[in-house]
């Protein structure tokens, strides 16, 4: 190589670690990533985040962090800090690559009971796993919101006429019956003797009932239970329905159990936080099917760069706080000395 | 009466409404009278700040960090804090003035804010929440204080800004570490819970973003004498960006922090 191409070299690489042109990586990074939230992930990430020019900018910054690492390497214990630092991103960034290239994602729709070995990827092509995924059971959990009561009033054949929606106690008037009801009591949790006397209550919601009444007369109707007759209105029956009002999904989960030739190797519940991990694969809770809650939506990533991301995490961490203590004790150390 | 959140948060603006107004006049007058007044009134009122978070807590059964409302009370408490220790090593009237102003606005931000605290969704039933949470909100207190004292350093005349511009470097180090830590724990947080430990969602992205502009300061600042004023203006800018990050991300973009 000859002396002046070195130099040449020696320049490149001289300019491109300048604080002025990190600061215009860091511009350049910065009007591409606010121009990528400006347009769907999808969009950006084909125009933008997955691009050659947006992936260069980060390959000029990996230059510039490792050629002023290399020219001048620590001397001091303030300096290993500021390296540590350094060294931060081309392990993260390296992590990051070996996950772009070898990393891998498909999904898995899976019914209860049965088993799959084979994942579908977005771009519809096939990932085969080294094992069979069996779903045993998909489990819903949603948060209680307040009692919502209903009346439901039938037929003699059994025919809904009308039904009325209420949160508690109230009066209210059918069109359908040209009638007056009044709730009388609400009760969440209630027994009654063949007497019609209360024999035991609590304000559980277990068995619910309330207490209706309707010209004069006075009926009890249990939640969830038989149409009951009411002797004043011919041939008119009201059935009380209960739930609680959702008030929102508390979690889904899917009870999977790994099986290698048809042998089960591991059996856990997957759910939004608790991954499965196995073989390099991890397993996630990503969907279900809201019009049937037999089927969950898993997906399965490959991604042999994450512990090398997460070393990269810990040095950073680690050269932070290092500098983060020098920066203390100067300030520490320059208060003694105005003292 | 029931006591709640909202009559700690009430007492907490007023009194720091009243150690704003203690500060200006102290920074006129020069009486200790009304430094008495000033630093009572912020240490009272940052103690009520800490039970309305407290008060808010048990009124919702999770620790309160899932929304822009329950972010904001720790927002609050943090710059005040904080605050604390600079005042340790450097009580300036002018930048307690400025930390109290900051608060003041942060909690009456916080009666425009939707204040009803939902069940947590599925993805933020997880330890990481507080952690995350904690970190972002410290590193944002850390940048507020900077922000005060980076204009501080830009108004006040040469021989006075050299104080500000240390400070401002001191709190943009030490928001800027747990920057770092937010968004790292943010990345392992969303490789369990969504598998990916980046997404370019648009909150991380902003987060990235402001990590660029004080990266930016940070580099300037070591290498170059004529850096202050420029660096002073690049931590002015960062707040803005923090600001955007914090709110404007959540009403304007969207993205997998929508309930933020």
């Amino acid at each position: 190589m000859n002396k002046s191409y070195e130099e040449k070299i020696e320049k490149f690489f001289t300019f491109i670690s300048s604080v002025n042109v990190l600061s215009v990586i860091f511009l350049l990074i910065i009007i591409a990533s606010t121009a990528g939230t400006l347009f769907t992930l999808e969009e950006s990430s084909k125009i933008i985040y997955n691009s050659f020019w947006f992936q260069a900018i980060f390959l000029c910054l990996l230059l510039a962090v490792i050629y002023c690492r290399l020219r001048s390497l620590p001397k001091n214990i303030k300096e290993f800090s500021t390296f540590l630092v350094h060294l931060s991103i081309p392990v993260i960034l390296t992590g990051a690559f070996i996950g772009f290239v070898w990393g891998d994602k498909a999904y898995i729709q899976l019914d209860k009971s049965s088993e799959v070995d084979k994942a579908i990827r977005t771009n519809k092509t096939i990932m085969t796993l080294p094992f069979q995924v069996l779903l045993k059971d998909f489990i819903l959990e949603k948060y209680k919101g307040q009692p919502v009561h209903t009346l439901l009033f039938y037929d003699k054949n059994g025919t809904m006429i009308c039904s009325r929606t209420f949160y508690s106690e109230m009066t209210f008037h059918s069109d359908a019956l040209q009638e007056n009801f009044e709730i009388l009591r609400i009760i969440p949790n209630i027994e009654i003797n063949d007497e019609g006397k209360i024999v035991s209550f609590s304000n559980e919601w277990n068995k619910p009932a309330i207490k209706l009444q309707v010209q004069n007369e006075t009926i009890w109707v249990f939640a969830n239970s038989s149409p009951k007759k009411i002797n004043n209105l011919n041939n008119i029956s009201v059935k009380y329905f209960f739930e609680f009002e959702n008030a929102g999904i508390k979690d889904f989960k899917s009870v999977v159990a790994i099986l290698e030739d048809k042998r089960k190797v591991i059996v856990k519940t997957i759910e939004v936080n608790k991954p499965l991990r196995y073989k390099g694969y991890s397993i996630y809770q990503s969907g279900y099917d809201e019009t049937n809650l037999n089927w969950t939506v898993l997906m399965v990533k490959k991604n042999p760069g994450i512990p090398v991301v997460y070393i990269g995490f810990v040095i950073l961490i680690m050269g932070l706080f290092f500098k983060l203590y020098l920066v203390s004790s100067q300030q520490i150390e320059s208060k003694g000395n105005e003292q | 009466m029931i006591i709640d959140y909202n009559i700690f948060l009430n007492i907490a603006l007023l009194l720091f409404m009243f150690a704003t107004v203690f500060f200006v006049l102290l920074i006129i007058f020069k009486k200790e009278i009304l430094n008495l007044l000033a630093t009572s009134a912020f240490i009272v009122g940052l103690i009520a700040n800490f039970l309305a978070f407290i008060y808010k807590w048990f009124a919702v059964d999770y620790i309160p960090l899932t929304n822009t409302f329950e972010t904001l009370i720790l927002f609050s408490l943090l710059v005040g804090s904080l605050y604390i220790f600079v005042w340790r090593s450097d009580p300036d009237k002018i930048i307690a003035c400025g930390c109290s102003l900051t608060i003041v606005l942060l909690i009456a931000l916080s009666g425009y804010v939707d204040d009803t605290s939902k069940p947590l969704m599925p993805a933020l039933q997880s330890n990481w929440l507080v952690i995350h949470v904690l970190f972002c909100i410290t590193s944002y207190a850390g940048f507020a204080i900077a922000f005060v004292t980076a204009i501080l350093a830009i108004v006040m005349k040469e021989t006075e800004s050299i104080n500000y511009y240390k400070i401002t470097y001191q709190n943009v180090f030490f928001a800027y570490v747990f920057l770092v830590l937010g968004i790292i724990t943010g990345a392992v947080w969303a490789e369990k819970a969504w598998g990916a430990f980046w997404s370019w969602d648009s909150k991380e992205t902003w987060a990235f973003i402001t990590f660029l502009v004080y990266s930016i300061y940070l580099h300037g600042y070591k290498q170059e004498e004529s850096w202050t004023r420029k660096g002073a203006l690049i931590v002015i800018t960062g707040f803005l960006f923090i600001m955007f990050t914090y709110f404007g991300v959540n009403y304007l973009l969207p993205g997998l922090h929508s309930y933020a």
